[in-house]
């Protein structure tokens, strides 16, 4: 279970002005240091404006950051809470324009550790910020037996967010994580 | 939100305005797509998210 404590991190190397960008250090179990890379950056879709994508890991081919990487931290838990301190950090000084940060598990495994990580650590983080799950739907047509599709035949599905409920099973998973400041 | 994580975030933010803060070599780059940009089609439908977002905000916070 990871368990955060924002006041458990390590410190940064490098910030970039604009607070999107942070690298720090941490030590696998082998005992090498390896340098992750902390990525804020605009939602790709650019209707979703003020919506910022959380990203962390290494970096992989092209610079691109690898989050799909499986590395043995001494210290899981310090990793993410130093990711999320510095998400929170990014969120409280633009908090005039009210951001929200999202996260979206590259892999099933991600988030489900995101999924556990938001059940098990409610309490502490809903001192700090507001989380919301989003999940997809699609509409039921009035015959009640099809759902709406697109031009493709394929499932129309809608995302609908909500406060995340700490009683959902960590089996099922949402589809999308967000936060936000809470004041 | 508590004093002391008040504090380590004064110090980052403190880290970012120095010039020294170590540039890096290499400029990141996030992946380019998510599941959220694959469930939002139109313009209509991100207003709707973002009406339906700030809701499910208001209730967390009660």
């Amino acid at each position: 279970m990871i368990t955060i404590d924002l006041e458990d991190t390590y410190a940064p190397h490098y910030v970039s002005e604009d607070l999107m960008t942070f690298t720090f250090t941490s030590i696998l179990s082998d005992a090498t240091a390896i340098e992750l890379y902390v990525l804020i950056r605009e939602h790709p879709d650019p209707l979703l404006s003020g919506v910022y994508n959380l990203s962390f890991g290494p970096l992989g081919e092209n610079d691109q950051i690898d989050d799909e990487i499986i590395l043995n931290h001494q210290n899981i838990n310090r990793v993410i809470s130093t990711a999320f301190l510095f998400a929170i950090t990014f969120l409280e000084n633009y908090s005039h324009k009210n951001f929200h940060i999202g996260v979206d598990g590259s892999t099933d495994v991600r988030d489900y550790l995101y999924h556990r990580m938001f059940k098990y650590n409610y309490d502490s983080l809903s001192e700090t910020i507001v989380i919301v799950g989003v999940d997809w739907y699609a509409k039921l047509l009035r015959n009640g037996k099809d759902i709406e599709r697109d031009s493709f035949e394929r499932p129309l599905f809608k995302p609908i967010p909500e406060p995340f409920d700490v009683d959902r099973k960590s089996s099922d998973l949402y589809r999308y994580y967000m936060f936000t400041l809470k004041d | 939100m508590k004093q002391s994580i008040q504090n380590k975030i004064a110090t980052i933010k403190a880290l970012s305005k120095k010039n020294n803060s170590g540039a890096i070599a290499k400029s990141p780059e996030a992946k380019s797509s998510d599941n959220l940009s694959a469930a939002i089609h139109n313009e209509k439908e991100a207003q709707t998210f973002k009406n339906e977002l700030d809701t499910a905000i208001k209730l967390a916070k009660k």
